[in-house]
């Protein structure tokens, strides 16, 4: 039994050791301008604050390279779908509006999915009016479009004073959620 | 691994009625690889890629072959498998017998069995992967028959074994990315099986006085143990993936229930007993490699293991016990050969391979070292769901001096898994 024990302890320690300081991260580092509890969200704040390490944002959700897919994820999207997207980047499956590219709002149907995958946006926002492109591309007719869109510069969307007024209440209710979450 | 002494045994009572022993230089030469190698594949998937696996595994099977490959699993999975094995035994003379003897053999033993079931739950990460897995999975095989009958000079003997049971592996496991292309992942091995293991033999003579002796054996074993299982993955570029594992000794606790029935014309009787020993198994290392060529995978391991490190811990004999096991065992490097096109178009997988799970024992006994060419077929349904089907077909072949007996197994093998992510 000693000796059980002995073994466990060792792989946790290991276990832990790679966990400590490691790639991989569970939980979002606090960045600059988190600690006064006020977020400016802009553009200007992202790429000061988020992009170093978010830096490959149009390719990949959250800017980070997830491995080495072969193409045919992205052509047959039933691959990549089973063996590359995150359950917790879910979108529904079965709701092909929701599935292919989503320009309006998404109002998932599950409070709670969407309470988790809230909880894990990234901590960008994509730049108004630029279409979101998915992770894995469920359309190949479409992947052309798509990288078109994703060559074009980015939009930087210029806001009057109203506006910015009603989305910083709602950005800073957001942010909070985050946090606490 | 101890009923080698009693099969021996009887062997040897039996060899001394029809063969002068000098016929037999080698004695006691009945071995048996029990708890040593016997690795029986896990998922169908694997078994259709010749179980080369080590570097490809991204499913729950990879807390077998390679923990680390879990993290390459991004939705929670469950996923369960069975597996039907056609075994065919066919015992021939060896080459000291007296050519006259007329030989009688052959036996086929059907075993339809449970094979895994295994959930996996990544963990929700911002960078990198972090996944849990917990699962049952069968990696040893114990079912096997034997059977062999003939008649010389007024003696007729007939011989059957039959062996049922396997070893499930209980894991629990974990990987994490250590780097955007290097996993790390371990898993923590809780041994549980069963042996149970039955000898018939019967001489008679058939010339005047007419008599006959019967042994009826039955050994019941119950194996638990406990080990722990490391592995790194690492895709240094889009075509390669390498991977390393290592097995850290296993301790068996073995309990052992026997009983013998002896019945003459005259008598019948029985002599019982129970026992329980451990023994431990070596370190175990392996590697893999795969290739991925587009819509192609070429896969390849090797798992290197000494069983002459075999040890006895608590034995009354123990001595002579480990002295048999340096005598009889020797180290073996078990190969893996594994190929999967994929017809992404339909969701359709195709596989081949080929493997040899040496048997663990010196050259002496064995003829034909036991390989098995495989071939496989995956679906992708509907996204969510991965079923595979293989098949393995097998064959080795033994050599026992005492009595002086070649036995060729063949063996069919049909794997089923399923797995399910949401």
């Amino acid at each position: 039994m000693k000796k059980k024990i002995v073994l466990l302890g060792i792989l946790l320690v290991i276990l832990g050791i790679m966990g400590i300081g490691c790639y991989t991260i569970i939980t979002h580092p606090r960045v600059e301008g988190e600690e006064g509890e006020v977020v400016e969200h802009t553009g200007r704040y992202y790429r000061e604050h988020c992009t170093d390490c978010h830096g490959d944002y149009h390719s990949y959700p959250y800017g980070f390279y997830y491995g080495y897919y072969p193409d045919y994820y992205w052509s047959y999207p039933r691959w990549g779908r089973y063996y590359a997207y995150p359950w917790w980047w879910d979108r529904y499956w079965w709701d092909d509006d929701y599935y292919y590219y989503d320009d309006g709002e998404y109002e998932p149907e599950s409070a709670e999915k969407a309470e988790r995958r809230r909880g894990l946006a990234p901590p960008y926002v994509r730049p108004e009016g630029a279409s979101s492109v998915p992770f894995v591309n469920p359309n190949p007719a479409k992947e052309k479009e798509s990288q078109e869109i994703k060559d074009k510069p980015e939009p930087i969307k210029i806001e009057t004073k109203q506006e910015q007024k009603k989305e910083e209440k709602s950005k800073e209710e957001k942010a909070k959620r985050r946090r606490t979450e | 691994m101890r009923r080698k002494f009693l099969f021996s045994i009887l062997f040897v009572l039996f060899s001394m009625f029809l063969f002068p022993l000098s016929v037999f230089p080698q004695g006691y030469d009945v071995v048996d690889e029990a708890t040593a190698g016997n690795f029986f594949v896990v998922g169908a998937r694997a078994l259709g890629m010749g179980g080369a696996h080590i570097a490809v595994a991204n499913d729950a099977t990879a807390l077998v072959y390679n923990p680390a490959g879990l993290a390459r699993v991004t939705r929670i999975e469950f996923s369960g498998g069975l597996t039907h094995q056609r075994i065919n035994n066919n015992t021939n003379l060896g080459y000291y017998l007296q050519p006259n003897i007329s030989f009688n053999d052959g036996r086929l033993q059907n075993n339809t069995r449970f094979n895994s079931a295994n959930v996996v739950l990544p963990v929700p990460t911002y960078r990198g992967s972090l996944v849990f897995a917990l699962g049952v999975n069968r990696v040893k095989s114990f079912d096997k028959a034997m059977q062999f009958s003939f008649e010389s000079d007024g003696y007729s003997e007939r011989g059957i074994e039959s062996e049922l049971g396997g070893i499930y592996l209980w894991s629990f496991g974990a990987a994490i990315d250590v780097s955007p292309n290097v996993s790390v992942g371990g898993a923590v091995n809780f041994w549980d099986g069963k042996d149970n293991y039955t000898w018939l033999y019967e001489r008679t003579l058939i010339t005047y006085p007419v008599s006959q002796i019967t042994y009826d054996d039955a050994i019941k074993d119950r194996y638990s143990g406990f080990n722990a299982k490391l592995g790194v993955r690492i895709q240094p570029n889009k075509y390669l993936i390498l991977g390393g594992t290592i097995d850290s000794p296993v301790t068996y606790t073995i309990k052992e229930d026997w009983i013998q029935l002896t019945e003459t014309e005259q008598e019948r009787y029985s002599t019982s007993g129970s026992s329980e020993y451990k023994i431990s198994l070596p370190f175990s290392l392996g590697a893999g490699m795969a290739l991925n060529l587009s819509n192609l995978i070429l896969a390849a391991d090797i798992i290197y293991t000494d069983w002459t490190q075999m040890e006895y811990k608590r034995l009354e004999d123990i001595a002579e016990a480990n002295r048999q096991i340096k005598d009889t065992y020797t180290d073996a490097l078990r190969f893996h050969l594994g190929a999967e096109f994929l017809i992404p178009r339909i969701g359709t997988s195709l596989r081949a391979g080929f493997y040899q799970n040496p048997l663990p024992y010196k050259s002496r006994w064995i003829k034909k070292d036991r390989s098995f060419f495989t071939a496989g077929i995956g679906f992708l349904i509907d996204q969510v769901m991965t079923l595979d089907i293989a098949w393995a077909h097998g064959s080795w072949e033994l050599e026992n001096f005492t009595p002086d007996l070649k036995e060729k197994y063949t063996t069919d093998r049909i794997f089923i898994s399923v797995a399910y992510r949401l």
